[in-house]
């Protein structure tokens, strides 16, 4: 409810206001401080953090990145004139397959240039968000675990449950083989090697190994991702020009 | 719905603090998206700015932990 008393502060048409006021006694609530005219800036940061939420609420103590935060900002993103380039920030560690490759998807389908940047950690699901950006980088102490889908809560020992799993882990494996240099093969090998993980099979790439993997294009940090985005940007720009 | 993560489910699912969290919310501040804290009535901490604008970010006014007058207008 909050939200839209806050929400309503937006600018609006004038009849809208006017038909507001004539309701009269509406106590809404908004900031004590002047108004100081918004800062403009062409890139759009996409911070995503902690799991990513999809049709499930998750409990207090997870921090969350929510598919309907995400979606319409890069839908907004791609209409706003204003908005030259995307850098996707991640630090992530997994989270829900579906709400994960939607925003994998509405990513590598945007005509705007995309830089993506693995910082800390870009884990199980993050790893298709990663690839998703034209250039991906990957700080040199930035990790990525590739390990298999699981099915959690009452699994029923069947052979049509094995296929099952196989085609989610297929959604996976085949966005990230056609998003990245890393073949099928090689990124299915990834996720089902033996005795790199302690708890789990699957393996852990770091900085470097991601891009000599075909994973990630670059090691790199802030400045490079930038860069990088700023000289897409302005090639698009010369592009137009002609 | 199936969740790829390297976390433990019972990690994610499971609240082991039982306390009792404070009031958080999702407002729209002068076009800036954030969570915020309600201390009482007419005051608020920011935690958090979810805006994809990186320039938010450097708004002294937005600084998480910075508190939010909220009064009413009629």
């Amino acid at each position: 409810m909050m939200n839209e008393e806050y929400a309503a502060e937006q600018p609006k048409p004038a009849e809208e206001e006017l038909a507001k006021k004539a309701t009269a006694v509406q106590a809404i609530q908004q900031l004590g401080a002047a108004n100081v005219p918004q800062l403009e800036s062409n890139i759009f940061c996409l911070n995503v953090i902690g799991q990513i939420e999809g049709h499930l609420v998750m409990p207090p103590q997870n921090k969350t990145t929510k598919y309907e935060h995400v979606i319409p900002q890069i839908v907004a993103a791609e209409q706003n004139p204003k908005v030259e380039g995307v850098v996707i920030i991640l630090n992530t560690v997994g989270g829900d397959v579906e709400a994960g490759l939607a925003i994998a998807e509405m990513i590598a389908t945007m005509s705007k240039p995309t830089v993506s940047i693995v910082l800390g950690g870009g884990h199980s699901i993050g790893v298709p968000i990663a690839v998703a950006a034209d250039t991906s980088f990957i700080a040199e102490t930035a990790t990525m675990t590739i390990h298999p889908v699981r099915l959690t809560g009452l699994v029923i020992g069947v052979p049509q449950t094995f296929e099952y799993l196989e085609k989610m882990q297929d959604r996976v494996i085949r966005f990230v083989a056609r998003h990245s240099n890393i073949t099928e093969e090689k990124f299915r090998e990834l996720m089902f090697r033996t005795g790199e993980l302690a708890r789990d099979i699957g393996t852990n790439v770091i900085g470097r190994d991601a891009v000599e993997y075909g994973l990630i294009d670059r090691v790199g940090g802030i400045s490079d991702a930038l860069g990088e985005l700023n000289n897409k940007i302005k090639a698009k720009k010369g592009e137009l020009l002609q | 719905m199936i969740h790829y993560t390297i976390l433990p489910e019972e990690l994610i699912f499971f609240d082991s603090n039982h306390q009792k969290r404070p009031e958080q919310k999702e407002v729209v501040i002068d076009g800036v998206q954030m969570v915020i804290q309600l201390e009482n009535a007419s005051e608020a901490t920011i935690v958090r700015i979810l805006s994809p604008n990186p320039d938010h970010y450097l708004d002294p006014r937005f600084q998480p932990g910075n508190k939010v007058q909220l009064f009413p207008k009629i």
